[in-house]
This record gives C-alpha cells, structure tokens and sequence, in this order.
C-alpha cells in the first residue's frame, strides 16, 4: 500500500511517500523553494516522492482537519471582538481562498503530476498525527505518547499510548493554554523570531539565573499537580493576533519586548532560563500523569516542544520513563509522516521490529556522482575526484585535525531540522576559536549559540554522562565532570564565551552541557567511519556538527546549493559525493563572482 | 475542454465541500458555522470581483 501525507499552509510543509508502513521518502519544502519554514503547498517535496512511488497511489493523507481548526478560528476570533479585528480580516482571504480548499488542491495538484487522486483523500487530526510519528515510528510495540506544541485544531497537548496498530488519546489541553505558545510568546518577548528562535531562547538559558520562574507560576501560569494548566490570558495577545504578549506582560517583566537584533542583557538570559525551568517542570508533571495513566515503561514524543532537547534530556533524567524515542521531524513537517502513518496502521497490522523506522532520518534527495560532477564543472569549479570513499574520508579528517572547518554533503538529505551528517558542516571541537569561527564566519549567527557535539557511540560514555543514545541530537547530555576545566565566574556573557571548559571547548556549553548526536555504525555508517577516521588521527572522538546552511537559509539541498553556500562563507573545504573541493584551489573571481544569497535573519 | 473539466472537477469540490461542512456542523453541533462560512465564502467572492472590476473603474475615472 502506498500512502502519501501531507502538511502544508502553517509552518513547515511537506510530503512523505510511505510503501507498506516503510518510508521510502521525505523532505520539507523549503529544501527545494529554499525558502525557510516555507508554508506553501509542498509541490516540489510531492514531486519528489511521486518520484520514488513504485505502483499506485491508495491514499493522501492531510495532517489535520480544516474545519475543525476554522471553527477555533471564528469562536476565537468572536471572544476577543472587537480586538483582533486586523488579525481575522488578514487571516480570512487564506481561508476562503485556500485552507477551506485543501482536497481541491490536493487532487489539482495531483493531476497536473498525472496521477487522479479522486476520492483517496483523507484527514486526520493535528495531534493525532503527532502521535502516530511519535509512536508508530518509535521502536516500541507498547508506549506512552505525549505530544505537545503551539496548536493545532484545538489540542495544545495530548497523552495516550500506543499498543501494536492502535493509539488512544487518553487526555488533551487545548488552546489557548498551551505550553509551545507559553515559551514562544518568552521567545518574542526576549526579541526572537517566534517559531525558530525558540532554539536560541533554549541556548540562550544557561547563561542566565532563574530568577523570574516564581514570577511566573504565580501570574501566568496555574499550574496543576496533574501538569494540567491554565494560562491567565491578560498577560497574552496571541488571541487577537498579531503579536505574542500583551502590556500587562511587559509591566509585570518591567520592559517592552527586546528589540530584534539589539544588544542581549541578563535579564533575558534570566528569562530564558526561568521560562525554560517551568516548560521543564510542566513537562515532568504531565509525564507523571502519563506514567499513572497507562503505565508503561517507554514514552514516546512530538510535536514542537519535543524539540526542546534540555528538556528532554530532565524528562530522561528525573522523569519516571526507563526510555523516550523523540520523533527527529517532531515539528509539522513531521506532521506529514504522522498522517501517512496513522492512515496506514488503522487498517494494517504492526509487526515488531527492534530499530525505529527513520533510517537515520535520510530520507531526502540524494545525488549521483555524475550529477555532482556536471553541477562542479558547469559552475567551473576545481575539484579533486576521490577513487575511494577511504580516501575521501582520510582527506577530510586530515583537514579536521588542522582545524579546518568542512562541509560535508553526502547520500540522502535529512528529514526534519537536524543535520545529521548527510548535509552538515563540519569542524575541530578540541579547537578553543572553533565556536566563535563558525558563529560569525561561516553561520553568520549570534556568538552565544553553541555548537552540538557528534561522538562516536562506543565512546560517547567517555565525554558525556548520557542515559541512552542519541542518534538524532534530540538529548542534551553533560559533560564527564573530568574531563571540565573549572573557570573563575565571568562578569559578562561575552567573557563567558571566551572561557575553556573542557578538552572539547567548541561544544562545551557554559553549564557543561552539549546537545549529542551518537554515531552508530548501524544508523549513519559513512558518518561513522569518518569519525573513526578523526579519532585514528586525533585520538578524540568527537567533532562539531552543525547544520550545512547561513542564518535564515534552509539546510543545502542539491549540490549547486552546497556549492553556493560553500563559496559565500568561509568554510575552508568541501566534501560533495566523492569530490574534494577546497577554497585555496578555486579561483578568486569565481568567489567574489557568486552572488551573495541575502536571507532574512530567523 | 481543460476549463470545461476543471469547473466541473471545481463544481465537484463546491458540493463535497458543503455536504463536509453540514456534516461537520451536525456532528459537532456548531449550526453557526454555515451562516459565517457561506456569508465569508461571498464576501470573498464580491472582493474577487471588486479586485477585478476596480482596474476598470481605475481606467475609466
């Protein structure tokens, strides 16, 4: 049975292809449109798993159910009348005009790709199809589910579990009390973009106190013992739109909102970390009532706020699961894969298997060597052709090792925000100017941000006190208290940023925490022998991963976007399929000659 | 014959469209929703034909 899923028209659209519960292909638009968090209908990402689809088509599935979010729509839009008139009337020509009309979208777009989808049209609902990526992907037969995110028709949160096939949703929260828009509306206040500064705002905590979370629980947020909550609305705006907290907000915290781009003070480190501490301190009371509500031993989770690694990692540590699987793609284009696959399993059985179902999360557009080869010499590139993938990777642990920072392109592009090797920059973490390098020469990004460690599985225990893999950089971990270096306390933040912590400094965090990635041989193997590499050169397992991108631009795609993106920055090497490209060979015109790609800061 | 299939394919939606929407209503007991939906659905089109009309009028005056 082939299903495909679909989510589009809010955050992160995107197609999956799914061939008898296996994924054959996924990937989020803005891989192809090149545009960040691109919302629109994903006709390039359809284009692509159209193209792996071998047989015919039996169903489309549609992340969650128009109406059902309309009807939030309109009584939202009538409890806060008058307020909120600008936000509705700016809202409304999207709904009349095409989120009311996704089937006839869908099956127009389907057959301007020659296929008539009449009639296999399907819908679930929103957490539904966070549920059903949590569970039925996890490597469970039996688990809890927790899902939680901004909203989407009306659920904010959802506990269930999953047994074989089924998945029962046992309790919910619904909007507007919900935990995602609780950390956004910190996010906006602290002067990031909401819905992809939250990773920022996560960063940025460790370097503040939680000085406001008292603050917190007493005003914004009732918070149950059952982790249940409600949020007292007069300090939020997002009801009437346009904009996240309201003045009452700004008086309590003693400020307007953080101007985007201005100078960060400790106050919103502070905040930071007081936001971050309740989202940690909800998360372990639901997880509790999880625990007594079904009684399992795994949990499995998505949705946006899966995303938030730290909290993840507490969760692992002081929460009363033995193990959690987080969905890699937990945003919405992870939404797609939930929909394939709850439609899939209402009418399939689920047999066991031992490993999850995401392949490492490759599951994009991958190139052949003679594609790359064409694109190198159409943009007149110098490149060296590797004979062995060997000598590939000997080549660019050599350059490692000098401290050289590489971008390295290979197989199938991820599925979800993380880079996991396939599409990832690359460099030396035992280098104490690494992270500051790759901050503002290479990523064009704030200087507090840090950077996430990839350590090779069977040596993760000897950097990093983890409870459990971390294949898909979904767990914070700290790092072996002897392996610190204790730093007298710094006045300032940017002092901070300077100090050595550790024998891995580049992503050593200022608490001594590091957002792992475990390489498995069986999960990334090429990932995995170029590490192995490293470590026979270094004798230190560990590299700095990053995604292979500039601030605002979506992780590259194809090789030309690798190329472009290598040529714009400061990266010193590339390693593109089996070519070897490094910047002293390429001539200067053709470096000045590109032109620079201006992204909106995210 | 294009344009003849794809209103007919559009006149196909239109009545899917509203027999979801009296199922969803029925279902979930929220009647009002028809009224507002059907009075949205018009003003959208009245503005699509404004938006269309209004070059003439531009051109005229």
């Amino acid at each position: 049975m082939n299903v495909i899923g679909i989510s589009a028209f809010y955050h992160d659209s995107a197609a999956v292809l799914l061939r008898d519960g296996c994924i054959v292909a996924a990937v989020q638009e803005e891989r192809f449109t090149r545009l960040k968090h691109d919302a629109s209908f994903p006709f390039n990402a359809l284009k692509y798993c159209l193209s792996c689809l071998d047989g015919d088509l039996d169903a489309v599935v549609f992340y969650e159910k128009p109406l059902l979010k309309f009807e939030r729509v309109l009584r939202n839009a009538f409890s806060v009348a008058p307020l909120g008139f600008r936000a509705f009337t700016a809202a409304i020509p999207e709904w009349t005009q095409q989120k009311l009309w996704i089937p006839f979208i869908i099956e127009k777009t389907f057959a301007q790709l020659g296929l008539n989808v009449r009639g296999k049209i399907f819908f679930t609902t929103h957490h539904e199809s966070h549920a059903a990526s949590a569970f039925f992907a996890s490597p469970f037969q039996r688990a809890a589910v927790l899902t939680l995110d901004g909203v989407g028709e009306w659920t904010t949160t959802s506990l269930g579990y999953g047994e074989g096939s089924s998945l029962h949703l046992l309790k919910e929260l619904k909007y507007p009390d919900s935990l995602g828009l609780l950390y956004s509306a910190f996010t906006y206040y602290c002067g990031f973009r909401v819905n992809s500064g939250e990773y920022k705002l996560m960063g940025l905590a460790p370097y503040g106190s939680p000085k406001y979370k008292e603050l917190i629980l007493e005003e914004l947020v009732d918070l149950k013992d059952d982790g249940s909550f409600a949020l007292n609305m007069d300090y939020f705006a997002y009801c009437r739109g346009q904009r996240m907290t309201s003045s009452r907000f700004h008086r309590l915290f003693g400020a307007p909102p953080r101007r985007p781009e201005s100078e960060l003070t400790e106050k919103q480190c502070d905040l930071a970390k007081s936001v971050q501490e309740v989202l940690e301190l909800i998360v372990l009371k639901m997880a509790k009532t999880l625990k007594q509500l079904t009684g399992e031993d795994a949990l499995c989770m998505a949705g946006g706020v899966a995303l938030n690694c730290v909290s993840n990692a507490r969760l692992l540590r002081d929460g009363p699961f033995s193990t959690i699987w987080v969905q890699p793609a937990s945003g919405d284009a992870g939404g797609a894969l939930g929909a394939a696959l709850a439609f899939y399993y209402s009418s399939s059985p689920r047999s066991y298997c031992s490993k999850d179902l995401m392949q490492g999360s490759a599951l994009g557009p991958a190139y052949s060597d003679e594609e790359i080869e064409s694109v190198l010499n159409e943009m007149g590139v110098s490149y060296q052709k590797m004979d062995t993938e060997a000598s590939l990777y000997a080549e660019l642990s050599q350059a490692l090792s000098q401290e050289k920072v590489v971008g390295c392109f290979q197989g199938r592009a991820e599925f979800g925000p993380r880079a996991l090797g396939n599409r990832s920059i690359l460099g030396d973490a035992r280098s104490p100017k690494m992270q500051k390098t790759l901050n503002l020469k290479i990523k064009y990004r704030e200087s507090f941000r840090p950077f996430a460690p990839i350590v090779l599985a069977e040596h993760a225990s000897d950097y990093f006190d983890l409870q459990q893999p971390s294949p898909y950089m979904l767990f914070t971990a700290t790092l072996r208290s002897e392996r610190r270096i204790p730093v007298p306390d710094a006045a300032s933040m940017m002092e901070t940023l300077g100090q050595v912590r550790s024998d891995i400094p580049a992503v050593t965090h200022v608490d001594y925490s590091a957002r792992v990635q475990t390489v498995h041989r069986e999960i990334h193997p090429e990932l995995h022998r170029l590490l192995t590499a490293f470590y026979e050169i270094t004798g230190v397992p560990v590299l700095i991963n990053t995604s292979f991108n500039v601030r605002g631009e979506p992780p590259v795609c194809s090789p030309r976007d690798a190329v472009l993106c290598f040529l714009q920055t400061e990266m010193d090497c590339l390693a593109l399929g089996s070519f070897w490209i490094e910047k002293t060979n390429i001539s200067p015109t053709l470096a000045t000659s590109v032109q620079q790609q201006v992204y909106a800061p995210d | 014959m294009k344009t003849t299939h794809s209103c007919s394919a559009f006149l196909h939606y239109l009545s899917a469209f509203f027999k979801d929407l009296w199922l969803f209503a029925k279902t979930r007991k929220v009647w009002w929703m028809l009224p507002v939906v059907v009075l949205l659905l018009l003003v959208a089109v009245l503005l699509i034909s404004v938006s269309t009309i209004s070059p003439f009028i531009y051109t005229l005056f």
